[in-house]
């Protein structure tokens, strides 16, 4: 198979800078990289090139907790007070109730998609759960299921803290450091000794001028960078049931297991984002149990699956341009062929979508990234976003979007292909929308 | 990629075992380019005219024009005292704590031991609790005695710039030098070199495992920037755009000792050398592998700004000092001072000993006849640094010359007395006090 030749011709394809891609199948590696790191230098993307890995961090720090869980410093139903007494939440009484668990599966129910920047310091992280205090409350703890950035920040200053240190030295030196990391960074003096990529934005394609997002985001996914192989790597250890490549075990197979078996489902239809969570996993059913997660910053994306009963493992890295369409031509063929298991197509529009009373959805659904106001409009829906002060940074602008009903409580954009479900939770309705919950204002 | 200077660029930094190097030149009104290498050796991306390199210490020219900008503003003078300007400035001798001024710090006259390298962090806090550490410093000579290399002294002074405008060291450097001049490649932080072609040092061949110092000695030297940022700044220096009276820098402070090294005497900022009976105003930079040098020409209205990651820096710069001010100005770059043609004879016993300051300790023995130096690093950084051993040739009554084992470059060393008669040599730079 000629995996040079298909990554170059998908990154050709759909306007991507550079990507790099690492499959382990049949018990070896295969790599391929295209492209360059940055359009501005032109320096050229090889298999030792670090991509910003975004949120597959958060399965690196779900692992932290899990070490720590296996030690006995942590109990996965208890409250997240009791190892960080500082912990606060605007409702105070979900701030006392919300456990480890909850942070793992995305169910603390707080608002997540916040990115204060509290520094580059080492106290950044005890900064931003300080900053939390002030985090608003979408629906009770446990209630459903909502991508909470903020959790994994709060699960990063906990395992650094009983770890004692800081979360890229626990990083360090307990998982990368053990499982033999070369091609890994986690701070930009680190970074800046690879070739690594930036992120590119809009059909120009131009070098986000923010090389990095904020420290304080860190053990969710804002600062670290791999090579793919290396996710790889992790991902075999998976595989291996906790094992490392070098023999080391790492995690228990108990602990494995309860990280890949679900814990939550996730509202609306499935697509590139998982149907059910584990801890810290999002799980598939691709006709075989896979999970993995994605990763994004601003500018690079990051896709990584794990399939199991195949033995198989593919990470890739784009720093720019369609990557769903990237994945649809190379990543879910790759995972077809090779792993044997045929991943859910991405969500199409109906040719004849049935025309419905969207009246009852109408409303303002006020997000912390972003306000989304819905109105039912010719047997569908148009949903305006205003984007708040993170997004706008970002170079997101105000759009009004139109969708059509696309299966139950569910809608489709017409023109992006993204899904949105509705929900009713005591008597409330919710937006679900790229995997997190607002309620109608 | 060869530019301006065609392959020869290429060509020196192969005779140098340089991994990679850039060039900027301003020259009768026109900036020139060049670079040639690799900015990693183990990456083996290129080096281009837009790579970043750390400047190191020329970083200290920068943070000297941060002072005289708030200086013309009225925010100080040079002789104010910095415990004025700083209420909770302290360090070790209480009497010294009262009086340094601005310009001891900016003139490395000030006698606080100078290479205090302590990690305060990542923070922005960084600068703030590095001058809280400074409170135990002692005095490597006292007030204005003579010159000694001072890197605590910039930070203090960068301090100093935070404390009056009330912002980080970093973004004050933005605000009044990097924006006004319109630098697009001049940054302090490696999130935002990240962005470009970043150079990583080389440590005997090898790419560095750490990147840079730590951040607390940013006002000493943690500006990463391509050569033309350099030469844009040096020519606002030369030309006007910044300060009102950026010759008021170049006022000599204080004759060097030994001014065989780097110049004859320290201006605000600036070294002041001459050569060829031209007027050169300069500062060089190292950092963890890296090194880069800044040459102006007031007569002539020249600049260079050269910058290397790695090899035999000093002996490259200086060839490359040489060819192209003889090119472009027809001015001969003095050799550096090696051991003359006939030996000469001096009584040379009388220097040896143990001088001692924080950090450092050089042990003079005789051997033979002649001198021979033991430098050894001592405290944080003892093992960082093995010690190295070299033969000092006499030059004169007072001056000797030694190389290091595989350096091509000649260091000279000059013993001498403070006026109150305690015996020191002058050598990189430093003063270093006779202890035994």
């Amino acid at each position: 198979m000629d995996l040079q030749h298909r990554l170059d011709e998908a990154a050709r394809d759909h306007n991507v800078p550079g990507a790099a891609v690492a499959v382990w199948v049949d018990g070896r590696l295969i790599e391929a990289a295209t492209g360059v790191v940055n359009r501005d230098t032109g320096v050229e993307t090889t298999t030792d090139s670090l991509f910003q890995v975004g949120s597959t961090t958060k399965i690196w720090t779900a692992a932290l907790v899990m070490r720590l869980v296996e030690e006995g410093a942590v109990d996965l139903d208890a409250p997240v007070r009791k190892y960080l007494p500082e912990f606060g939440l605007a409702d105070a009484a979900a701030a006392e109730t919300v456990t480890v668990r909850h942070l793992l599966t995305h169910t603390g129910g707080f608002a997540g998609d916040l990115f204060e920047d509290t520094g580059r310091g080492d106290d950044c992280l005890d900064r931003f759960v300080s900053f939390l205090h002030g985090a608003p409350q979408v629906y009770e703890p446990g209630a459903m299921f909502s991508y909470c950035n903020s959790g994994y920040v709060v699960l990063g200053a906990l395992a650094a803290r009983l770890a004692g240190g800081t979360w890229e030295r626990a990083m360090r030196e307990r998982l990368m450091n053990p499982l033999g990391v070369t091609h890994g960074a986690l701070l930009a003096e680190e970074a800046v000794l690879f070739r690594a990529s930036a992120g590119h934005l809009g059909p120009g394609n131009a070098v986000n001028p923010n090389w990095q997002m904020p420290r304080s985001n860190a053990p969710a996914g804002s600062t670290l960078c791999l090579a793919p192989r290396e996710l790889v790597r992790f991902g075999r250890m998976f595989l291996d049931g906790g094992v490392t490549a070098g023999g080391t075990r790492l995690l228990e197979e108990e602990t494995v297991a309860a990280m890949t078996t679900a814990q939550v489902d996730v509202p609306g239809v499935p697509g590139l984002l998982a149907d059910r969570w584990g801890l810290g996993f999002e799980l598939f059913d691709w006709g075989a149990p896979v999970f993995g997660h994605d990763g994004g910053t601003v500018g690079q994306s990051t896709f990584w699956r794990i399939v199991p009963g195949s033995r198989f493992s593919i990470a890739m890295s784009c720093n720019g341009g369609d990557v769903p369409a990237v994945l649809s031509d190379l990543a879910f063929p790759l995972v077809r062929e090779l792993a044997g298991v045929t991943p859910t197509p991405l969500p199409t529009v109906p040719d004849r979508p049935a025309a419905v009373d969207a009246t009852r959805y109408a409303g303002t659904y006020p997000g912390p990234a972003a306000v989304q106001e819905v109105a039912a409009v010719d047997g569908g829906l148009e949903v305006t976003t205003i984007p708040g002060e993170f997004m706008r940074q970002a170079g997101i602008e105000r759009t009004t979007e139109r969708f059509v009903h696309h299966s139950d409580e569910s809608f489709i954009d017409v023109e992006a292909k993204t899904t949105i479900t509705f929900l009713e939770r005591d008597g409330r309705i919710f937006l679900h929308s790229g995997g997190r919950a607002v309620a109608r204002a | 990629m060869a530019g301006a200077m065609g392959d020869r660029l290429a060509e020196l930094i192969a005779e140098y075992d340089v991994p990679g190097a850039a060039v900027a030149y301003l020259h009768q009104g026109e900036v020139h380019e060049s670079a040639a290498g690799v900015l990693n050796r183990r990456t083996g991306a290129q080096v281009t005219p837009d790579s970043l390199f750390q400047i190191g210490s020329v970083t200290k020219v920068w943070t000297a024009t941060q002072l005289a900008l708030l200086a013309e503003q009225g925010a100080l003078t040079l002789d104010t005292p910095v415990a004025e300007l700083l209420p909770a400035f302290r360090v070790g001798d209480p009497e010294v704590t009262g009086t340094v001024t601005v310009r001891h710090l900016l003139s490395h006259t000030s006698g606080i031991d100078g290479d205090l390298f302590l990690d305060t962090g990542r923070g922005d806090d960084c600068i703030e609790r590095y001058v809280a550490a400074c409170a135990d410093l002692a005095q490597n000579h006292p007030l204005g005695a003579t010159q000694s290399y001072c890197n605590a002294g910039f930070v203090i002074a960068g301090r100093v710039v935070e404390h009056l405008t009330g912002k980080v060291w970093d973004q004050a450097l933005r605000e009044q030098i990097i924006e006004p001049l319109g630098l697009t490649h001049t940054w302090t932080l490696p999130e935002d070199v990240l962005r470009f072609g970043a150079a990583v040092g080389h440590v005997d061949g090898e790419p560095s495992p750490v990147w840079g110092l730590m951040r607390s000695c940013g006002p000493a030297g943690l500006i990463t920037a391509r050569p033309a940022d350099v030469v844009a700044f040096a020519r606002a220096h030369l030309e006007g755009g910044l300060l009102k009276d950026p010759r008021a820098l170049w006022e000599p402070q204080v004759a060097l000792p030994n001014p065989h090294t780097l110049g004859t005497h320290w201006g605000i900022g600036w070294i002041l050398d001459e050569w060829d009976g031209r007027r050169v105003v300069s500062h060089g930079g190292n950092t963890i592998g890296q090194s880069s040098m800044l040459w102006m020409l007031p007569d002539t209205g020249t600049v260079v700004c050269a910058v290397a990651n790695g090899g035999h820096s000093a002996a490259f710069f200086h060839h490359l000092a040489t060819e192209l001010f003889r090119e472009l100005d027809g001015v001969a770059v003095p050799p550096v001072l090696g051991p003359p043609e006939q030996p000469v004879e001096v009584d040379a016993e009388r220097y040896a000993g143990v001088y001692e300051r924080v950090g450092a300790r050089l042990t003079i023995t005789v051997r033979d006849g002649g001198l021979r130096l033991l430098m050894e690093s001592t405290g944080a950084l003892a093992d960082l640094s093995e010690p190295a051993e070299l033969d000092l040739l006499p030059v004169d009554d007072v001056t000797f010359v030694g190389r290091l084992p595989d350096d091509p470059q000649w260091l000279s060393a000059v013993f001498y007395e403070l006026a109150d008669g305690s015996p020191y040599v002058h050598m990189g730079v430093r003063a270093t006090p006779k202890i035994a």
